[in-house]
């Protein structure tokens, strides 16, 4: 082994005999944990001979260790070995996009390999991690390229690759091999929601929901719970409220109470998508995943205040712009409204109420609206069914029916999804 | 013609039909200064662009680039009006029929959407050919023999062949492109009839309009099941190429170009239609890239672009004009918004000039008016104008030019003085209002591509710092994300807004109507008619969609009846009468009272 110091070489030995021995065994998991990226990931059991030649090998040039890995290993595997570490060496010197390139390689690689394994064993773990890894990268060094000024296309790039993998996963004939789609499928989610092309995600869906496919539940848990929250989230932007909030509901349940940032991440979601259907969380609930923002909101959506609606929604502005679910709040507005007129239904305690009765109580709450905006407003609640009833513009009163003018949030909302 | 937001020429009296003509959209607005000749003197000053005009007519831009075509789908060219052959061809590939009007050889008379602007052709003075078969007492589609033919023939006809420059060569290029001259339509209203025009040659003779039932002066078809099979493949490939239907249009239109000339010189057969290269896109990369392989040797990334380019013409489906002259300029199609698009767009203005990077041209141009041409390599310093110059280039194109000149005139012009800024890498506040100035000039011509590759720029020069009128257009950006309803950038959009941006006007009307536009329709009718500057042009799109969406809130929502005066003012009509019209389109119910709308039965 030329150009290595004495440590570098010894630790570069043992890895080569590991991966070996995996190559020759069949062990895929031992595979996967000899080609994971150990600075990105944060499992417990890292190998420890890659954790050692890790430690060392920032001092070698890339150059260097493909000559010391060509020839010393198999074939096909010398190629997805070298580049693992030289994309290993790029990231310790953070030079994210020169590691992206390598990191590329592995994958493209290693997909032939995962097709056509020499020794048959199970190497979807393998083919998941370096996946993983391609996308963590491709963010990072997206991130770079954005620090410089320069178009940042890696993450693209990674969505396109994987999407080969995806393709070679979906056609493969072997059962075991469509083990790793799922897998797949979140981590082009990922990348997907990340760039904002969310229209491309209906492809991967139906073809995990296609009747061909795996069944659902012979995917692990994890994978199923990550699948319904980026389903959820989909559903969400594309206003199918009722569905969203099933399988949003789904991922939060499943999901395991040690991970609670997962679990938080999954509630600012799942709160929204939850008042619209009309259920509001309780307090406790907020209070554990520290979620205070959505209290005062949910509390006006139940009593009809629409000052403190407004007040509210002004003042966490900007958090529900940064994840994306302003739009959806301010849906909850018409909620608002429809506890608004529930209440003062009970008080007048008459199906017509004058609309100039609205507008005192609206003006007393130091809301201003004119008498046609009002009209307006009570128009698209009965529109949607929210309140059975009518307006009559000519007595400028609204007449709610005699049963049930409020029937239930759950039933309304969502009448119209297809 | 197409006039930036005037219904007429531009005139005193175009004025007038501008002004009725926007009334017409039922929306009420100050018109500020009249655009003639002598302005009024608050509105001498050049930012003319800038006045309170409401928006303009929806005009066809450019209205003359479309007279005369028919984009509908591309099955058109199956249907009537398709150039024709005949039998005959199918016979002999190659034999001259070289009567011009007879039947088959030309489709002089029919209406191609393709308009060449040829003069009729003068009567040719050659010998007659030897026609040797033909079968008279079939169709019409066949040549029939001078003999057949018993005088009262004006005297153009003649089994001439056809005068080299006209038949054999290829139609003028599209550079020439001009409107149809109608005197080519002729029609035959009547079997038999006879009297035609001297000087215009028959395209039947006279015999065979005797005796066909329907003397149809335009259909000479060539069915497309007569055309030879390997046309077929080439066509199917033509269209393969399209992602669109605006390209799907465009390629139409070329493909009739293609056709019509290997018809008119009669090689239909005997081109190899695999070898063609196929017609090429607007918009598309280099002319290479029409054969078929060179698309996949493309680099990767160059395609990629492109679809993602062509992604975007998906989206947002106005962008690029499949008309536009092969000689302009093609805006990449679709512009961008996002900060990714961002950078693509800068980074494509760049890479026209990316060849070195520490190359900095210095202009010594001096013309004031200068044609726009695509750049493919280091421009000549004596074709780039220095600043001074662009800047009464600039100063004509307010004054001078705007008056008179039609849009795309403009168009090009501005879109040259950008192309020498970028040159110089001059960004300054000069930039900046060249690219206000041609945003808004988009605006009114209902330019939306174009407006928002001058707004992308924008945003990065007012982030580099340079000054303008950031309020107004960070206003149009919201309008722009209202109207194309996109969650996901009008969302990044508010969380970037800084708070002095906020305070300006237009922003602050434009996050209003970002609300209102959620089925607050009496909100909403009440702010368009106060949107500032020229933000009505982007909000007049979704103001059908509006108002169907509060009609039919209104109709759930109100008992027994509604006056449709009441409708008529929440919904912005400028008159009763005009909300009326739209009312019985929709097929709204009225009451036996009158002026009112019976809620119950209108079923919307």
């Amino acid at each position: 082994m030329a150009g290595l110091n004495v440590r570098v070489k010894r630790d570069l030995a043992a890895y080569i005999v590991q991966l070996e021995r995996s190559i020759n065994v069949g062990d895929g998991d031992l595979l996967a944990s000899l080609l994971r990226k150990n600075s990105l990931s944060k499992f417990q059991n890292k190998n420890q001979v890659l954790l050692n030649l890790e430690s060392q090998i920032d001092s070698v040039r890339t150059e260097v260790i493909e000559d010391n890995i060509i020839g010393h290993l198999q074939p096909p595997y010398d190629r997805v070995a070298s580049e693992h570490l030289k994309a290993i060496i790029c990231l310790k010197k953070s030079n994210y996009v020169e590691a992206y390139v390598h990191q590329a390689q592995v994958v493209t690689d290693f997909l032939e390999i995962w097709k056509e394994p020499p020794k048959p064993g199970d190497y979807n773990s393998a083919l998941n991690t370096v996946s993983v890894d391609l996308r963590l990268i491709g963010r990072l060094a997206d991130r770079e390229l954005n620090g410089k000024g320069q178009m940042e296309d890696k993450c693209q790039d990674a969505g396109r690759l994987l999407m080969n993998v995806f393709s070679a996963c979906n056609q493969s004939r072997d059962e075991s091999k469509k083990q790793c789609l799922l897998s797949i499928v979140n981590s082009l989610f990922k990348i997907y929601f990340q760039l904002g092309t969310l229209r491309l995600c209906k492809n991967l869906i139906k073809t995990v929901e296609n009747k061909g496919s795996l069944p659902i539940n012979s995917y692990t848990i994890a994978q199923r719970v990550t699948y319904k929250f980026y389903t959820g989230r989909l559903n969400m932007s594309n206003s199918r409220f009722k569905q969203a909030e099933t399988d949003l509901d789904f991922a939060f349940k499943k999901c395991t109470v040690k991970s609670k940032k997962n679990k938080r991440q999954i509630l600012l979601y799942l709160i929204p998508a939850k008042i619209l259907v009309g259920k509001l969380p309780r307090s406790t609930l907020l209070k554990t995943y520290n979620l205070v923002q959505f209290e005062e909101i949910s509390k006006a959506v139940c009593t009809g205040d629409l000052r403190s609606f407004t007040v509210a929604m002004d003042a966490y502005h900007s958090f529900f712009i940064r994840k994306g679910t302003f739009l959806i709040m301010e849906l909850s507005k018409t909620l608002v409204y429809r506890s608004f007129i529930k209440k003062i239904t009970n008080i007048v305690k008459d199906t017509k109420i004058p609309l100039s009765k609205i507008k005192r109580l609206l003006t007393s709450l130091g809301i201003e609206m004119d008498i046609g905006e009002i009209e307006c407003v009570l128009a698209n609640l009965i529109f949607s069914g929210y309140i059975r009833g009518y307006v009559s513009h000519f007595h400028s009163t609204l007449v709610v029916a005699g049963s049930g003018p409020f029937p239930p949030i759950i039933n309304i909302t969502g009448k119209n999804e297809e | 013609m197409a006039q930036y937001g005037y219904g007429g020429d531009g005139t005193a009296g175009g004025q007038k039909t501008w002004q009725s003509a926007q009334s017409s959209q039922g929306l009420s607005y100050t018109v500020s200064a009249a655009p003639t000749a002598n302005p009024a003197p608050q509105q001498q000053q050049p930012n003319y662009w800038g006045y309170n005009y409401g928006y303009p007519v929806s005009n066809q831009y450019p209205g003359y680039y479309n007279q005369g075509y028919d984009p509908t789908a591309y099955s058109q060219y199956y249907s009537q009006n398709y150039p024709t052959l005949g039998n005959a061809y199918a016979q002999q590939p190659v034999a001259a029929q070289t009567n011009p009007w007879a039947n088959n050889t030309t489709n002089y008379y029919s209406a191609p959407p393709v308009k060449y602007n040829q003069p009729p052709p003068p009567p040719p003075s050659v010998p007659k050919p030897q026609v040797t078969s033909y079968n008279h007492a079939t169709s019409y589609n066949n040549a029939p023999p001078p003999s057949s033919f018993n005088g009262a023939a004006p005297s153009t006809y003649n089994n001439a062949p056809p005068p080299p420059s006209m038949y054999n060569s290829a139609p003028p290029p599209s550079s020439l492109y001009k409107p149809p001259v109608q005197a080519q339509f002729i029609k035959v209203n009547k079997p038999g009839a006879v009297s035609m025009p001297l000087n215009v040659p028959r395209k039947t003779p006279i015999n065979t309009v005797l005796t066909q039932e329907e003397p149809e002066v335009v259909q000479q078809k060539v069915t497309p099941d007569q055309w030879p099979p390997k046309l077929k493949q080439y066509v199917d490939r033509s269209f393969g190429q399209c992602k669109t239907q605006g390209d799907k249009n465009a390629m139409q239109a070329a493909l009739k170009v293609v056709i019509e000339e290997s018809i008119l010189s009669k090689n239909i057969w005997a081109r190899d239609w695999d070898k063609e290269p196929l017609p090429s896109l607007p918009g598309a990369p280099a002319n290479k890239a029409n054969k078929r392989k060179s698309i996949a040797a493309l680099k990767e990334s160059e395609t990629r672009k492109f679809s993602r380019e062509q992604r975007f013409n998906d989206r947002h489906h106005h962008s690029v004009e499949p008309n536009h002259n092969d000689n302009y300029y093609q805006p990449p199609a679709g512009s961008t918004f996002t900060s990714k698009e961002e950078y693509m767009q800068s980074s494509l203005e760049e890479k026209e000039q990316d060849w070195d990077n520490v190359y900095n041209v210095k202009g010594t141009c001096q013309d004031l008016e200068k044609r726009y041409l695509r750049l493919t390599s280091a421009p000549d310093p004596a074709t780039v104008r220095p600043e001074e110059i662009l800047k009464k280039s600039l100063e004509k194109v307010l004054t001078v030019w705007g008056d008179t000149k039609e849009y795309h005139f403009l168009w090009e012009q501005l879109k040259s003085i950008r192309q020498d800024l970028t040159v110089q890498r001059i960004k300054n506040d000069f930039t900046v209002r060249v690219y206000e100035v041609h945003g808004r000039l988009a605006l009114k011509n209902n330019d939306i591509g174009e407006f928002n590759q001058c707004q992308t720029q924008l945003v990065l020069l007012y982030r580099a710092g340079c000054k303008g009128n950031e309020g107004e257009f960070t206003a149009y950006r919201l309008l722009y994300y209202v109207q194309q309803n996109n969650h996901q950038d009008m969302m990044k959009l508010m969380s970037e807004l800084s708070s002095d941006v906020m305070e300006n006007e237009a922003v602050k009307h434009a996050l209003q109507m970002r609300e209102a536009s959620n089925g607050n329709y009496h909100k909403f009718f009440r702010l368009l008619s106060a949107t500032p500057n020229l933000g009505g042009c982007l909000l007049q799109k979704i103001v059908p969609d509006q108002r169907l969406k509060g009609l039919r809130a209104m109709m759930k929502a109100y008992r027994p009846e509604v006056p449709v005066s009441f409708v008529s003012q929440e919904l912005g009509y400028s008159s009763e009468t005009e909300c009326m019209e739209h009312l019985d389109e929709l097929g709204v119910v009225y009451s036996k009272q009158k002026g009112m709308i019976d809620t119950k039965k209108t079923q919307l």
